[in-house]
């Protein structure tokens, strides 16, 4: 695969965590940069899928809001709720 | 004519499926400087959305676009958060110093950040969706038109994608 350079500004105090791991793991600052990177991107890819199909079944009144606490957490879960009612209000009002 | 307040996600997904013409037929437009910059650097890259800032731009330099220097940094510096950048916080203070009353956002983790100080403020927040209804509305776009930009428009977001085709299924039918 055609690889391309990245750079990135970190603070001193990540750089130094950066260091540590790069000797217990003896590999190097673009392994495991790279590494890490490729995780976020795959979990953040997951989560996405999770949650647009509970989002989904919110809308259609399927799930309750207590279930997507559930499987989404707090946080999360008042976010769907509240892009479905902001997505209704827009829907419903129009830019009134 | 309503006043609006747009950030940089939903200027592009407006171009995106080409409303903003008749957009300015019903709304003045007025964007901060922050969002008039991104717009700049998004414009430089070669896809659709690239294209679409590009257009934006334009209609920025022939003015049919306003574009308004905030005044109170010190609000936007208490404003921003993780995922409330510059553009969104300008938009923001720009609807609070203009009196606009409708900020027009995309973008679903800022417009939840600035949910609560959008209700303290009486400043609606909106999806760009509400601008297709509106035109729907007022007979500028067909029903069919409609449906066919939201379903255009749909794709430009990533999980909310699924549940705003649902609802548009559910108010488009009524």
């Amino acid at each position: 695969m055609k690889e391309t350079v990245l750079t990135v500004r970190i603070d001193k105090k990540l750089k130094k965590e950066l260091e540590a791991l790069e000797k217990t793991k003896l590999s190097t600052t673009s392994d495991v940069v790279r590494e890490a990177l490729f995780e976020y991107l795959r979990k953040e890819k997951e989560l996405n899928e999770i949650r647009k199909v509970i989002a989904k079944r919110f809308a259609e009144g399927r799930i309750s809001f207590e279930n997507v606490v559930k499987l989404l957490g707090y946080e999360e879960a008042k976010k769907v709720a509240f892009f479905v009612e902001t997505a209704k209000k827009s829907l419903e009002e129009g830019l009134a | 004519m309503i006043r609006v307040v747009i950030d940089t996600s939903a200027l592009i997904s407006l171009e995106v499926v080409e409303i903003m013409e008749k957009l300015f037929e019903i709304a003045e437009v007025i964007i901060p400087q922050a969002v008039e910059e991104e717009i700049i650097k998004l414009g430089r890259f070669r896809d659709e959305e690239g294209l679409a800032a590009r257009r934006i731009a334009k209609f920025i330099e022939k003015k049919r676009i306003k574009v308004r220097r905030v005044k109170s940094g010190e609000k936007v510096a208490r404003i921003l958060s993780r995922n409330v950048n510059a553009g969104e916080a300008e938009c923001f203070v720009c609807c609070l110093e203009q009196n606009v009353r409708t900020l027009i956002i995309d973008d679903v983790d800022a417009a939840y950040d600035l949910e609560s100080i959008s209700i303290a403020s009486g400043i609606k927040l909106k999806l760009s969706a509400a601008v297709l209804v509106e035109l729907y509305r007022k007979k500028l776009l067909s029903k069919k038109e409609l449906r066919r930009k939201i379903r255009k428009l749909i794709k430009t977001r990533r999980w909310e994608s699924n549940a705003l085709e649902t609802l548009c299924k559910k108010y488009l039918n009524q």
